[in-house]
């Protein structure tokens, strides 16, 4: 079976997994157990209704807002241990948010290209948002404002499921949904907008490309350059003239599947310093 | 230099692992539960 196959089934399966806790969905309330320790491997709203695992870019704002705590050793240790193993893997295979723009960019309209320059964004919004304007105001600014998932998965189910939260819905409520449905047209006409452009998550995965044990090996003696890995690349990553490992590249592994000529593959950390030895 | 370049993916590892295990001695998985097991009224837009 080809490889996008898995791909899909992965995003369908982690999806389903985060948000498990169907009883929510009945009666409009959310999972308080256990799991609620471990943070989300993927963007995924901790108050949807069916949630079982906590936001790390929630608990990270709660962390720099805390007053005493600016940035939690749990939450970035555990993002750095997932990116430690596969770089930015989750965002290619097991994030719902993902799986969503995947599937919204099959949508027979118009296609646009983002800008590289706007790519640069994400980092304004992980450092300056989620960090700084966290601490100094003692706000989560991602959360109230910009995120998308939380309007989704938390704010629209909420607002149909329970009654009490009903009568609450303000302007702020009104943004968010704007933003959101901006959000979602802009998905169905470029290619993961919200991870190359916004995602704070998917930033911290992709500072991990270049450290971790798994990585994107480009052989350019192998490659005819008629750059069929790009067209299928959910993130317009140029592998053929740009770094294999850019913070930008998700690690479906498209592009290798795509490549008739296997000019693309994954490497191991060993195996890589041989590689270049060899070179 | 070599050996440090070398090898960088286990130390990146290594220092994921013990700040995992140090945010876990501090208790900061306590912290943020009392957070996470309520509605946030943030994420939803009522906040």
């Amino acid at each position: 079976m080809k490889l996008s196959f898995y791909q899909r089934l992965s995003q369908v399966c982690s999806t389903i997994l985060y948000n498990a806790y169907l009883a929510g969905f009945i009666s409009g309330s959310i999972y308080q157990g256990r799991f609620k320790l471990i943070p989300c491997p993927g963007f995924n709203c901790h108050s949807c209704p069916g949630a079982l695992f906590v936001c790390p870019i929630g608990a990270l704002q709660f962390f720099a807002s805390y007053g005493r705590y600016y940035a939690s050793l749990y939450i970035i240790g555990f993002i750095s241990l997932l990116g430690a193993v596969g770089g930015r893997f989750i965002c290619g295979w097991a994030c719902p948010f993902g799986f969503l723009q995947d599937m919204l960019y099959k949508l027979p309209v118009t296609k646009i290209r983002i800008p590289r320059r706007l790519e640069y964004l994400r980092y304004v919004i992980l450092i300056g948002v989620v960090f700084i304007a966290a601490a100094v105001t003692k706000e989560p600014w991602f959360c109230k404002i910009i995120c998308p998932a939380g309007t989704l998965e938390a704010g629209i189910s909420l607002m149909l499921l329970n009654e009490y939260l009903r009568p609450m819905i303000g302007p702020v409520f009104m943004v968010k949904l704007a933003l959101l449905f901006g959000f979602l047209a802009w998905m169905t006409v470029s290619k993961r907008p919200f991870c190359r452009v916004v995602c704070p998550l998917g930033t911290m995965y992709g500072l991990c490309n270049h450290l971790s044990f798994f990585k994107i090996n480009f052989n350019k003696n192998s490659c005819d350059y008629d750059r069929s890995c790009v067209q299928e690349c959910p993130v317009d990553h140029r592998i053929y003239c740009e770094d294999p490992n850019a913070s930008r590249c998700i690690r479906c592994l498209r592009c290798s599947s795509q490549c008739h000529r296997d000019a693309i593959s994954i490497i191991g950390n060993q195996s890589s310093d041989s590689s270049r030895d060899s070179s | 230099m070599i050996f440090f370049k070398r090898h960088l993916p286990k130390f990146f590892l290594a220092a994921a692992v013990l700040m995992l295990i140090g945010g876990l001695l501090a208790g900061e998985h306590n912290m943020f539960f009392t957070y996470a097991i309520v509605i946030c009224l943030n994420c939803i837009g009522i906040g």
